[in-house]
């Protein structure tokens, strides 16, 4: 239950060359004994940068990717038609969604001032994953403030997202990093700040749909029982970086008869009709195990069908979703009348940030205590604190437009800034190594109040070169208890080195 | 404060001269946790319940079901005012003496306000607060009265009127989570879409997963909403106010649902598979079709700021279509249909297409008088041309690709 250690990215990137890079491949699986064939657009990320756009699919044999392409530079000015691409001069494959219009997207890369291509060898091996990351400041030690729409690997899982900053609410121009530090291409299509007014005692938290709450009046949490039987309130009491994680035995037993854990958090029953749940968390890397290495991983190219056709189809999303909605996040429950009766959910928040929210339960009449049962799959989450708050309303809140997007330089991008100022068909979209700030303008405060950064935008994940030479079409991913099982016991045995390695891998932004 | 509000609510109705018993039951309540328990005679039974709020359309209740007669979908239903007769019966003893309570006539202002002092929530609940009291009593959605609703559909268009409203600024639309999906369809306009909502599932007026806008003058207009569940293999739509056959499927990519010649819709995916159903209810304008249509053929009219003509042709709401932003999504249509090595035919056809119906529009005034059967008739010709030059430049063999589309709505005289 500790943090890790602090992130040294370019001497992590320099350690994790020299490791064997197999962490998030198949256990199975095998050679391609045929060739890989995808009829879906891609694009094949280059080590020097470039971009080969690959209109009617590709297929891989020998080493080789191979295709009608055309190449781009790093300014994406055309470099001519090109019909093979080796393995191992590839960073990774993209899947070519059918989100937004296309043109009217705002690549970075073509705005900015090209920089010299970023650690390519340090991307060749990167694991760390998961979409945009928003820290205070560009100093290397920042703080990372938030992780926006974790969960929208394709173009209609497209949402929006709200996440509490921990900036000094008399804070009159918002400069926010927002960086790109991982193997995907992030498509964000807005940004705006939440201002929110609220009285000195107060604690703002969203309430896990994006709307911001006011809580306050706390309960002294009487006990926090976890699936193990541990009383872990001590260790929910504070955000102090001692954080709750199922326990090793619950996780071991983890299996066909049950996979979850929970917490039972038990109050003194307050007078008011609804109380709020108030966590501060983030998910296990269990999730990115279950994307990477049985979603993506297993299918290699084929992966790319998997994210740009299969997976945008209404009949697909509802039955990923209905299993995802079942299974993953959180689901909460309050003790009435002698039974745990269904109070809500919260949905996954990523891996990276941690995150403030909120879930408003009914507190039933007649019992002297509240008791809420938090259930989830077993490790899927870390909790640094968790509280119950009597008094909770919906305060004032003001909108903060993007007033001005930035290179590192600190030179305006108005192209950029068009792009996300609006949920519309313009796309501001970043490669790895990009980063831009963000800033807002709340100008002065009346009283105290809270920012929170509201996003929209999706992302989609850059197939590694690994998973292509060792994907098979027979492992294509279907969502089912038997794979979140197999995933449960792949994380069993990678979890004890994988968050280091994970943490310390991101993409250096330039 | 529930307190408060009784004591005035009661004041209200004692001052009214309107006050039919003792204080007793109005302490009680004020003082306790529950909402006043109502006997209702509905034509199909007795339904004994909770009043947990009363609403602008009817009362959401938490049904006794041992106590009650007719069955409902779940403890907490809505029961429309329609369905509500003219007197029912308050009290705290119920259901145990359903002849004990007082007698209340719902119609009455006064006594409508003394009933609202003491539902357990007198102030109303949000959305949060609503959702979950569903999840705490095991419901996704409020449910209905099964038998015994006259005019249930007419009180649930009613209730998801008032709820959407403050959807009209597409901010707030942005702000609760609702975000532009697909293209702006001739009939239908732009779908904003809530994904959370869409997971979730369930009818509930005030809580729809999608929006309908249209653009008017380059602003998105509010025109309805849909409901929307994920439905497994075989599964039915939700019960609830809207009747099953109202709803329709949808399983396949946003362009192959998006870019369809059939009506009504019968998109490319397995009818068996998992699926989203649908069913719209367009709020403005009219819909001559009716409420609950898949297609809103006066929106050709509305995007332009005019009042639809009395008789509503969808072939000119389609020319009028042409005029307003609507040849990009043809020609993507017609080319998806047709296939590749065609672009150039369908971008030139569809731009005259265009260029005619513009100009046969070109000079109404604005506003339901500018309509003339003129511009009627030119906008027929319009369209009507769009499919001669397809039907002459294009190759027989790609052509008969067109032709069932052609023959449901070419416009053919």
């Amino acid at each position: 239950m500790t943090r890790p250690a602090p992130r040294h990215l370019f001497a992590a990137a320099l350690v994790l060359t020299s490791m064997a890079c197999n962490v998030m491949r198949h256990p199975q699986a095998e050679p391609l004994a045929a060739p890989a064939t995808v009829a879906t657009p891609v694009k094949a990320h280059l080590v020097d940068g470039s971009v080969i756009v690959f209109p009617a699919g590709v297929v891989y044999a020998a080493d080789s990717l191979r295709g009608a392409g055309i190449q781009y530079g790093l300014r994406l000015d055309s470099l001519g038609p090109r019909s093979a691409v080796p393995l191992d001069s590839l960073l990774g494959v993209e899947a070519v969604t059918g989100g937004g219009d296309a043109a009217a997207s705002v690549a970075l890369s073509t705005l900015a001032v090209a920089g010299a291509v970023v650690g390519g060898s340090a991307l060749a091996v990167a694991i760390f994953g998961s979409c945009p990351t928003v820290y205070a400041s560009s100093a290397p030690d920042a703080i990372m403030e938030a992780e926006l729409f974790s969960h929208s690997i394709v173009p209609l899982a497209e949402a929006r997202d709200v996440d509490r900053l921990g900036l000094q609410g008399d804070t009159e121009r918002i400069v926010l990093d927002v960086r790109n530090e991982a193997l995907e291409t992030h498509f964000i299509n807005h940004l705006e700040v939440l201002a929110v007014e609220r009285e000195a005692h107060e604690w703002i938290v969203n309430d896990g749909s994006g709307v911001p709450l006011a809580v306050s009046e706390w309960l002294p949490t009487t006990s926090a029982l976890d699936g193990a039987d541990r009383d872990v309130a001590e260790v929910l009491a504070e955000a102090d970086g001692r954080w709750f994680a199922t326990a090793a035995s619950r996780l071991a037993a983890a299996g066909p008869d049950g996979f979850d854990d929970h917490l039972v958090l038990e109050v003194p029953a307050p007078a008011s009709d609804s109380a709020a749940v108030v966590l501060r968390l983030r998910n296990s890397l269990l999730n990115t195990v279950l994307l990477y290495d049985f979603m993506l991983g297993p299918a290699g190219l084929h992966a790319a069908e998997w994210l740009g056709g299969t997976l945008e189809r209404l009949g697909t999303a509802v039955e990923m979703g209905r299993w995802y909605q079942s299974r993953m996040g959180m689901r909460f429950e309050v003790w009435r009348d002698g039974a745990f009766h269904p109070a809500g959910r919260l949905s996954d928040t990523g891996p990276l940030a941690w995150e403030d929210v909120a879930l408003v339960v009914p507190v039933p009449r007649g019992e002297d205590r509240l008791r809420i049962r938090v259930s989830f799959v077993a490790d899927q989450w870390r909790i640094d604190q968790a509280r119950v708050a009597a008094s909770v309303r919906r305060p004032r809140l003001t909108v903060v437009p993007l007033s001005d997007v930035l290179d590192r330089d600190g030179r305006p991008l108005p192209e950029a800034r068009a792009a996300a100022a609006w949920p519309d068909e313009r796309y501001l979209e970043t490669r790895p190594g990009d980063v831009v700030q963000a800033v807002f303008e709340p100008g002065p405060a009346e009283g105290p109040r809270t920012f929170l950064l509201a996003a929209q935008g999706y992302y989609t994940e850059w197939l590694r070169p690994g998973w292509i030479r060792d994907g098979r079409e027979a492992d294509r991913f279907v969502a089912s208890d038997e794979v979140l099982l197999q995933a449960l016991e792949r994380w069993r045995t990678v979890k004890s080195d994988l968050e280091t390695r994970f943490y310390e891998s991101r993409v250096p932004t330039r | 404060m529930k307190a408060l509000l009784a004591m005035l609510a009661v004041f209200s109705l004692a001052s009214s001269g309107c006050r039919t018993g003792g204080l007793a039951t109005e302490e009680v309540i004020a003082t306790g946790p529950a909402g006043i328990r109502l006997a209702i005679e509905l034509e199909s039974g007795l339904l004994v319940a909770e009043l947990l709020e009363v609403r602008s359309g009817g009362l959401l209740l938490n049904v006794h079901a041992a106590a009650s007669e007719v069955p409902t979908e779940g403890p907490v239903v809505f029961l429309p005012e329609a369905s509500i007769p003219t007197t029912l019966r308050a009290g705290t003893d119920l259901p145990g003496n359903t002849e004990k309570g007082r007698a209340v006539r719902f119609g009455r202002e006064a006594h409508r306000e003394w009933l609202t002092g003491l539902a357990r929530f007198p102030y109303g609940l949000t959305p949060e607060t609503e959702q979950r009291l569903l999840e705490a009593y095991g419901q996704s959605e409020i449910g209905r009265v099964i038998a015994g609703e006259p005019g249930g559909t007419e009180a649930f268009l009613r209730e998801v009127e008032a709820a959407s409203a403050r959807f009209q600024n597409p901010d707030s639309a942005v702000r609760a989570g609702y975000r532009k999906v697909g293209p702006d369809f001739p009939g239908m306009g732009q779908h904003w879409v809530n994904p959370g909502l869409v997971l979730s599932g369930g009818v509930h007026p005030g809580r729809p997963q999608i929006l309908t806008y249209v653009d008017v003058e380059g602003t998105p207009r509010l025109t309805g909403v849909a409901f929307a569940a994920p439905l497994a293999a075989d599964e039915p739509p939700p019960m609830g106010p809207l009747p099953a056959e109202l709803w329709h499927d949808h399983g396949g990519s946003l362009d192959e649902e998006a870019l369809i010649l059939e009506s009504p819709h019968t998109a490319d995916h397995d009818p068996q598979g998992p699926r989203l159903a649908m069913v719209h209810v367009w709020l403005w304008p009219d819909n001559p079709d009716g409420p609950f249509a898949q297609n809103n053929w006066a929106l050709g009219w509305a995007r332009r700021g005019w009042a639809p003509p009395e008789h509503v042709d969808p072939v000119v709401s389609r020319a009028l279509f042409l005029t307003h932003g609507g040849d990009e999504y043809y020609r993507r249509l017609l080319a998806r249909v047709v296939g590749p090595g065609t672009d150039g035919v369908i971008r030139r056809a569809v731009e005259r297409a265009a260029g005619r119906a513009s100009a046969a529009i070109d000079g109404l005034p604005d506003g339901a008088h500018g309509w003339s059967e003129d511009a009627e008739a030119a906008l027929l010709d319009a369209w009507r041309g769009l499919w001669d030059d397809l039907r002459y430049e294009m190759d027989p063999a790609l052509w008969s690709r067109l032709e069932p589309a052609h023959r449901q709505w070419g416009g053919a005289s």
